[in-house]
């Protein structure tokens, strides 16, 4: 059951940014996906429900070989599944939007949304911060930009402050040699993923690791970097073992939780098995 | 109240809703079409799948007022007159449902399919349905419908 | 004898049109919208309920309690234990304490959330051990609902004989029905001022009944229509919302609908059972069964509802379709303050059939014997006695059902952790021991249609046409020939509930006998000679409307109650289902592959429903065996209750066995619930062959699975 609210639908994002500010006690709909599931269960009840969605001026997917790649606020999930663009250079972002949730929820849910939402079990997150993606926010004063990484504070919270909404995600252009990876593991193929690995990894001239980035999702209240395991592969050639040994960290170095799906301990086992798989999987892609 | 103008099936509609209502919620209870239908309310089990702006969502986690100057088909806006669509003579003929309530949601899911895509793989029918559950039938005469339909709209059968 | 056995269902057209009506789709202006009040602990006395501010709240019309029902506040379809409305007690989370009636459902839910309920909180019982040792009591005759022990031969002697024993332990969880439809029922009062109700349920008269006692009016001022109903599997047998809809509109005298959300049909429905099973197998070098020792323990939850009947059941099934010389299987179900477990397709069976099928795994491999071949040699067959030491006389396709899988099991290639298993069961039709007849009665109208009026209840399973074909069938008629009136007590008799697999098999037989009564007469009439319905019809009024009846009992025997000696059932179904699975060893995540299922159904009426039956039947199985489990207070919806979805389903092909039956409709059985049975237990045999460790408890889920490797 929903409760009342007060609905507002900015005319542009200069208003809505004027009106988010106006408003106390005011949720952002980007899609609602997620926040009508929670509003229905009562866990929110806002006064007032600003409705973004419709924002053309943030509804883009623009790439540029030196610039990389910026997706608007209100891009859904769907068209960055079928973006070419992101298809051909970020093909990582193609496969986990594939596997988010279901064809009807991409269709209406965005991006913004979903990082605004900041659900430790989204699938976005892991996988834009693993690479390397930066987010801007804004309010009617101006704009943020930060790494995607510092934009989660704590389960379902963010930095953004009153006023604040997500307006874009950059993700850096693709380096030479490099590959990322994302995995969720989840009992049915369409649902939240109990956890979830996401690598990415470049290589220099010799096929030794020059970057890497290790990030796990559901394995604490945010998403969140193996920076001990980044730091061990860093250098390093491609060694199973060492994929192993990042795993194993992984699985240490994660705060997950126990609910009805698994307990702690399954989470962790596969939080490693996970890294150590996604590990291998970018290092042999970015090999070619 | 929200004064919403949405085309459903065709028509257009000018009408004053809650805020707080569902797509869902106005179709069944303000349009007065039943063929939607809610079975979970929280975007898991598809059964309330409508055809908005030609993408599939689910009604029930989607505003009414975001439907705002939209159009919507709904189960009922498929066939002309007496004439089924082919994706209601092939889920007729093949007898791809049992208890039915996840019919239309199917169908309309079918119809996205099978609009963008002539001649889908048994992969791409099981994936663009994965947000339709049903508990009777395992599925299989719901595949076997769906292609039986894109033979239909191919002009095959 | 011939038949066609096919026709399209009869229903599809309005349901791919969007035009069924379910019962939750009905809208009659002016009515009101109720919606229950549930405790939110698990047992406890009410100590008081603050209703002012929902009372005050805009659009509320009034708000029932157990104080307002005029008649007797207790119902249950077996034994007469659960209020409709607590009285001053609840026993388990979501326990229904008052209704809100309001001028819209929001206004009704809304209100709903402002009513208190304080409670003096009671120790709870959470598990049936903990029932059993006693300590809190949770009803006045004790905590043991039910206790029944089958027993055949000599168990020790049994024993002494055996050359390996073989003694596990088993367990399986809670499972929700999750029919994609709630349940929904809306009422009115005509103007007779009759009570009309139309709900989503799989048994009509049983409702009219206990709202007849609820309400303390008689059963002729009731009428209970089915509406379409958007699946069951034994959820809609007991009372869902028809009890609050028939008080509701009692008070109000206006229409009244009542539709749960998914959250309300997770709190409120019944569940599966589950059980502990302690299982010992002994057998002779050579493969033979000497002996089979069982003791169940079944939690059964706050009420009663179908908790005997699985009691009972579990025991009569619980060797399996194999021939056993000495049985002691003994099955116990206890009241605790968990969900109500009841009914739910195969009562018990399919858990049961999960601790036999693996104790047949262990011992072919204890004994190094071929899986398939243990069980042909220990297969019921003809001239077989069962545990409850009957003589299976007919129908007993059973080692058919292993041929048919036979080629695919023997043409298996196992390769890295891919496995194959099977599971067999068999299955008594209809209810255990005790009488459970149908009735059916066909009228011709003026229009010149052939009218079948039958009380069974479609759920999706298909009965409606198959009734129908049975109909076409012996009359030698067309389709267009023929008309349903289905499940409305005014104008259908009793033909008992849409469970146990009975319908096909027992309402089929009383449509056939009816079907031949007529027969007789238009042939008489000249019908066959091309006279046509319409005029037959002048003389069928002028005699009277003389009604063609038909009306089936399968003939069984009660059971003893100490040793369960006797004929639970006229006849039993077979089935044997072979699973093929891809198991990650590390992550624990199992992936059906393939499905081979062979079912003898005595003889197919309509193939296409057969099949459809079947593959839902292991759709639901692999919910079972890899991924359903409903925790009593955690589980809330869909979002976390997991059912198969059109990615997790195997390739499946059926296979039809026919050994007919004499008793049933052209030689037909039932298959509802044996397309279920055996599925978890050939995938947990299949994870076993893959990757050599075996679950003992269901569901196998990822977690579980890799504790055990």
């Amino acid at each position: 059951m929903i409760h009342d609210f007060t609905y507002l639908k900015p005319g542009s994002l200069k208003e809505a940014l004027a009106m988010y500010a106006e408003h106390d006690d005011c949720k952002v709909i980007c899609g609602g996906q997620s926040l009508l599931i929670v509003m229905r269960q009562g866990m929110i009840s806002p006064e007032y429900v600003l409705d973004i969605k419709h924002i053309k001026e943030l509804d883009y997917i623009k790439f540029d070989p030196k610039d990389g790649l910026r997706i608007g606020a209100t891009t859904t999930h769907r068209e960055i599944e079928k973006s070419d663009v992101i298809k051909k250079n970020y093909p990582v972002l193609v496969e986990m939007e594939r596997k988010l949730a279901s064809v009807q929820v991409r269709n209406w849910g965005t991006i913004g949304g979903n990082l605004a939402h900041a659900d430790s079990a989204g699938d976005p997150a892991p996988v834009l911060i693993a690479l390397d993606a930066e987010i801007t926010v804004g309010n009617k004063d101006g704009q943020r930009t930060m790494p995607l990484e510092d934009f989660f504070v704590d389960y379902f919270e963010t930095v953004l402050q009153k006023g604040e909404i997500v307006l874009e995600v950059h993700v850096p252009a693709p380096a030479a040699r490099s590959a990322a990876a994302y995995q969720k593991f989840n009992l049915l193929e369409s649902d939240m993923g109990i956890v979830a690995s996401a690598a990415s990894v470049t290589l220099d001239e010799n096929g030794a690791c020059k970057d890497v980035r290790i990030v796990l999702g559901n394995a604490g209240p945010t998403p969140r970097r193996v920076k001990r395991a980044e730091e061990l592969l860093k250098g390093k050639t491609y060694d199973e073992a060492l994929f192993a040994e990042a795993g194993k960290i992984a699985s240490e170095d994660c705060e997950p939780v126990s609910d009805i799906h698994a307990s702690e301990e399954h989470r962790r086992h596969v939080l490693g098995v996970l890294t150590k798989r996604m590990l291998k999987k970018a290092w042999e892609q970015a090999r070619g | 109240m929200e004064r919403l103008n949405i085309k459903v099936n065709g028509k257009d509609y000018e009408l004053q809703v809650k805020p707080w209502a569902t797509l869902l919620d106005v179709i069944r209870e303000e349009i007065g079409l039943t063929g939607t239908k809610e079975g979970c309310g929280e975007g898991e089990c598809g059964a309330c799948t409508v055809i908005m702006d030609g993408m599939a969502v689910n009604s029930c986690i989607v505003l009414a007022m975001e439907a705002n100057n939209r159009e919507v088909i709904t189960i009922e806006g498929l066939a002309e007159g007496d004439r089924l669509h082919p994706i209601q003579e092939a889920f007729l003929e093949k007898g791809g449902m049992q208890c039915g309530f996840c019919t239309p949601g199917m169908i309309m899911s079918t119809k996205v399919l099978l609009d963008g895509n002539k001649n889908p793989t048994d992969e791409e029918i099981r994936k663009a349905l994965e947000g339709n559950f049903c508990r009777c039938t395992g599925y299989t005469k719901i595949f076997e419908s769906v292609k039986a339909a894109a033979e239909k709209m191919r002009g095959e059968i | 004898m011939p038949i066609k056995r096919y026709m399209d269902r009869i229903d599809a057209i309005e349901k791919v049109l969007g035009q069924a009506k379910y019962a939750g789709d009905i809208h009659i202006e002016g009515m009101l919208y109720g919606v229950i009040v549930r405790s939110s602990i698990p047992h406890g006395w009410i100590k008081n309920i603050d209703f002012d501010k929902a009372l005050t709240y805009k659009g509320v019309i009034k708000i029932l309690t157990q104080k307002d029902i005029p008649g007797e506040n207790v119902y249950g379809i077996i034994k007469k234990d659960q209020p409709l409305l607590a009285k001053e007690r609840v026993r388990y989370i979501g326990e229904p304490v008052a209704i809100v009636l309001g001028e819209d459902e929001s206004i009704a839910r809304r209100a709903s959330h402002l009513i208190r309920i304080e409670y003096e909180k009671m120790d709870v019982v959470s598990d049936p051990l903990q029932s059993m040792n006693g300590g809190v009591k949770l009803h006045d005759d004790g905590n043991l609902l039910s206790h029944r022990k089958v027993i055949k031969g000599d168990i020790d002697r049994g024993f002494r004989e055996s050359d390996v024993i073989v003694e596990r332990t088993y367990r399986t969880t809670w499972l929700d029905h999750a029919y994609i439809e709630p349940e929904a029922g809306l009422g009115y009062m005509d103007e007779k001022g009759r009570l009309i109700i139309t709900s989503s349920t799989q048994n009509v008269h049983y409702k009219r009944n206990e709202i007849s006692r609820l309400l303390a009016i008689p059963e002729e001022r009731i009428r209970i229509i089915q509406a379409t109903t958007g699946g069951g599997f034994g959820g809609k047998l007991d009372m869902t919302v028809e009890g609050y809809v028939a008080l509701s509109v009692y008070h109000t005298k206006r229409p009244v609908l009542i539709r749960f959300t998914r959250e309300e049909s997770f709190l409120s429905n019944t569940k599966r059972h589950p059980l502990l099973i302690h299982y010992k197998t002994g057998a002779k070098k050579d493969g033979t069964i000497q002996a089979v020792k069982v003791d169940v323990t079944g939690d059964t939850g706050a009420y009663a509802s179908y908790g005997s009947t699985v009691c009972l059941r579990v025991a009569v099934h619980a060797t399996g379709p194999y021939e056993v010389p000495n049985v002691y299987a003994e099955s116990r179900m206890l009241y605790t303050n968990n969900p109500v477990s009841g009914a739910m397709r195969g009562f018990g069976v399919p858990q049961i059939a999960f601790a036999h099928e693996s104790q047949m795994d262990i011992m072919a491999k204890e004994l190094n014997i071929d899986p398939l071949e243990i069980r042909i040699k220990n297969a019921l067959k003809r001239g077989s006695k069962t545990a409850t030491s009957q003589e299976l006389g007919t129908s007993v396709g059973f080692i058919e059902t292993l041929k048919a899988i036979e080629p695919f099991w023997k043409g298996r290639k196992k390769s890295g952790t891919r496995g194959f298993g099977l599971g067999s069961m068999f299955y008594g039709m209809g209810n255990t021991g005790i009488s459970n007849p149908s009735s059916a009665r066909i009228t011709l109208t003026e229009e010149g249609k052939i009218a079948l009026h039958t009380g069974a209840c479609d759920i999706g399973q298909g009965s409606d046409t198959v009734l129908l074909q049975i109909l076409c069938e012996t009359l030698d008629v067309d389709g267009k020939d023929v008309l349903l009136v289905r499940a409305d007590t005014d104008l259908t008799g009793d033909a008992g509930s849409t469970s146990a697999s009975r319908q096909t098999y027992i309402s089929g037989k009383a449509v056939q006998l009816a079907a031949l009564n007529l027969r007789a007469y238009l042939e008489k009439e000249g019908f066959y000679r091309g006279r046509g319905i319409s005029e037959i019809y002048r003389s069928y009024r002028d005699r009277g409307f003389p009604p063609f009846e038909g009306y089936f009992d399968p003939p069984t025997e009660a059971l003893d109650m100490d040793t369960a000696k006797g004929k639970p059932y006229a006849t039993y179904a077979y089935a044997t289902h072979m699973a093929e699975v891809e198991v990650d060893r590390i992550t624990g995540y199992v992936k059906v592959l393939r499905v081979y299922a062979a079912h003898d159904v005595g003889k197919a009426i309509n193939i296409k429903n057969i099949k459809g039956q079947v593959y839902g039947g292991i759709a639901m199985g692999i919910g079972f065996a890899l991924m359903e489990e409903f925790i009593p207070g955690k589980t809330e919806s869909l979002d976390n209750y997991y059912i198969p979805t059109s990615m997790d389903m195997p390739a499946m092909e059926a296979f039809i066995v026919e050994d007919e039956e004499p008793t049933g409709p052209f030689g037909a059985k039932g298959v509802g619930e044996p397309a279920l049975i055996p599925q978890a237990a050939a995938i947990a045999n299949a994870i076993t062959d893959a990757v050599g460790v075996r679950p003992y408890e269901l569901p196998c889920d990822l977690e579980r699975l890799k504790k055990l490797l």
